[in-house]
């Protein structure tokens, strides 16, 4: 696929991330006092409300996605060559979409499975 | 960012649990709720926020709201692209993501 | 100023002889308006021979004197030692370039990324035209205007040494040479927009620059690639966004006007 499609998704992904992001860090600490909003009955019901939870699923993605076609960027920006660069493509890829499924879990989990 | 969806994921009993557990819960947070979390949390928000409003700086440098149009140079021969306001910008990110982490300090040490 | 002494550090590397560059000592007599290369030129015709350093023209239009002095690129022949404010002054080849000796680099590689870019006018069926020209390719004023000012450089390689990418980044075109890819891709005579377009968006191509802006700080000719590069990665946005635009109202045609003194011109 040609850089700029990458490029467009960094840039998609940032303005986003720059959104959900600043939203996720005021719920955290600003519009809900930290110590309350890491508590396990507040956290519990964030998973539990259909539209926070896909808000954090959609930052999951969001982020995640960024982060790591940036990472990509910079190793090959560090070494080239064939091998290399078609080392990073494949590692990149399969990093971030499994990273991606780690957290999908994390937030399915929470928001069907039995609270213990 | 990988640490963080890794911690989180705790809530749910982490990768062998079975859903949302108060006892893992509690267990995590004894483990990340310290001065070395706190100073990492601290850190994340500094550069986070420098990084994106830096980033907001950079696309509109680049894609052109805040622009240099190509002229004819002249002496003293300064190039104009870097004399628009986006200069001024770097300092608004640099000062931004300081307030940030002091405030994120402060909640979590206050 | 006169009667003082400049201590100027000469980095030396005989890559045929030494491990590793060291930097030796010369006092030069200051003299009023002396610049850098006036030292430097003092140092090897009365101090040692030895020292070789590329110079031309003095006057900051051939581009052969670029070098880091007090660690920022610049032309030898333009700056001042007044300006240095410094009674101690270093100088060392430009960055990025391997070192052929002393203060002298390499700089093939350099017009190698250059010429990878095409840098001159591409017609396309326009042969019959080429072969026996009629007439000249002419431009408005405001098509010259949007790329004259990347016209202006001299190759000095000034840019491409304080270029962070491309002191990582092996395949990177570097500064000097996607700014000339611009002005090709602008200029209204070219016709290969496309195939130059696809030639920068590449992994290691116009991406790969964040914008540092270190080659327009240190451009003695005003020629700010910078701002050239982010035009161009506007170009291959413009060019690849599903919302596809016509190519910016900028770039015309140019047309065949036929010389008005043809006549006089006879060809055989």
């Amino acid at each position: 696929m040609r850089e700029s499609a990458m490029m467009q998704l960094q840039y998609v992904t940032a303005v986003l991330a720059i959104g959900l992001v600043t939203l996720h860090l005021l719920m955290q600490g600003v519009l809900v006092p930290y110590g309350e909003a890491i508590s396990f009955q507040r956290v519990l019901s964030v998973y539990r409300n259909a539209i926070d939870g896909a808000l954090l699923e959609v930052l999951l993605i969001v982020v995640l996605a960024h982060g790591f076609n940036g990472l990509r960027i910079i190793l090959l920006e560090w070494r080239q060559g064939a091998a290399w660069t078609r080392g990073v493509d494949w590692a990149v890829l399969l990093v971030t979409l499994a990273t991606i499924a780690y957290g999908t879990r994390t937030v399915i989990l929470a928001a069907t499975g039995q609270v213990s | 960012m990988v640490g963080h969806i890794g911690d989180t994921s705790f809530f749910v009993g982490g990768p062998f649990g079975e859903g949302p557990s108060t006892a893992s819960w509690s267990s995590d947070l004894a483990a990340t709720e310290n001065v070395l979390g706190h100073v990492v949390l601290v850190m994340v928000v500094l550069v986070v926020v420098y990084h994106g409003i830096n980033g907001m700086r950079l696309i509109l440098a680049e894609y052109g709201v805040i622009f240099a149009k190509p002229t004819k140079p002249d002496y003293p021969y300064r190039a104009k692209s870097l004399r628009t306001i986006q200069r001024h910008l770097i300092w608004v990110a640099i000062i931004a993501s300081i307030l940030a982490a002091l405030y994120t300090g402060g909640t979590l040490f206050g | 100023m006169g009667g003082e002494e400049l201590a100027l550090k000469i980095q030396r590397f005989d890559p045929s002889l030494e491990e590793r560059p060291h930097l030796e000592r010369y006092a030069v007599p200051i003299k009023d308006g002396m610049t850098v290369l006036d030292a430097l030129i003092y140092a090897k015709d009365r101090l040692d021979h030895g020292i070789a350093l590329r110079f031309s023209c003095r006057m900051a239009s051939c581009g052969s004197c670029g070098m880091k002095i007090n660690g920022r690129p610049r032309l030898a022949c333009e700056t001042q030692v007044a300006d240095l404010r410094s009674s101690t002054i270093t100088v060392q080849p430009m960055d990025n370039f391997p070192i052929v000796r002393d203060l002298v680099v390499d700089l093939e590689p350099f017009f190698a990324r250059h010429a990878a870019v095409s840098p001159h006018i591409v017609r396309k069926g326009d042969q019959q035209e080429q072969d026996s020209p009629t007439g000249e390719y002419l431009m408005t004023p405001k098509e010259l205007d949007s790329f004259v000012q990347f016209t202006y450089c001299i190759k000095c390689g000034l840019c491409s040494s304080s270029c962070p990418t491309s002191s990582t980044d092996a395949l990177f075109p570097g500064p000097q040479a996607l700014a000339q890819e611009y002005r090709y891709l602008q200029d209204a005579r070219d016709e290969a927009g496309e195939e130059r377009l696809d030639l920068v968006d590449t992994e290691h191509g116009v991406w790969r620059c964040h914008f540092a802006g270190t080659c327009s700080a240190v451009c003695p000719k005003g020629v700010d690639p910078a701002l050239g590069i982010q035009l161009l990665k506007r170009h291959v946005m413009a060019a690849r966004s599903p919302l596809r635009r016509r190519r910016p109202k900028t770039r015309a045609a140019a047309r065949v006007f036929p010389n008005p003194n043809e006549d006089l011109l006879k060809r055989p």
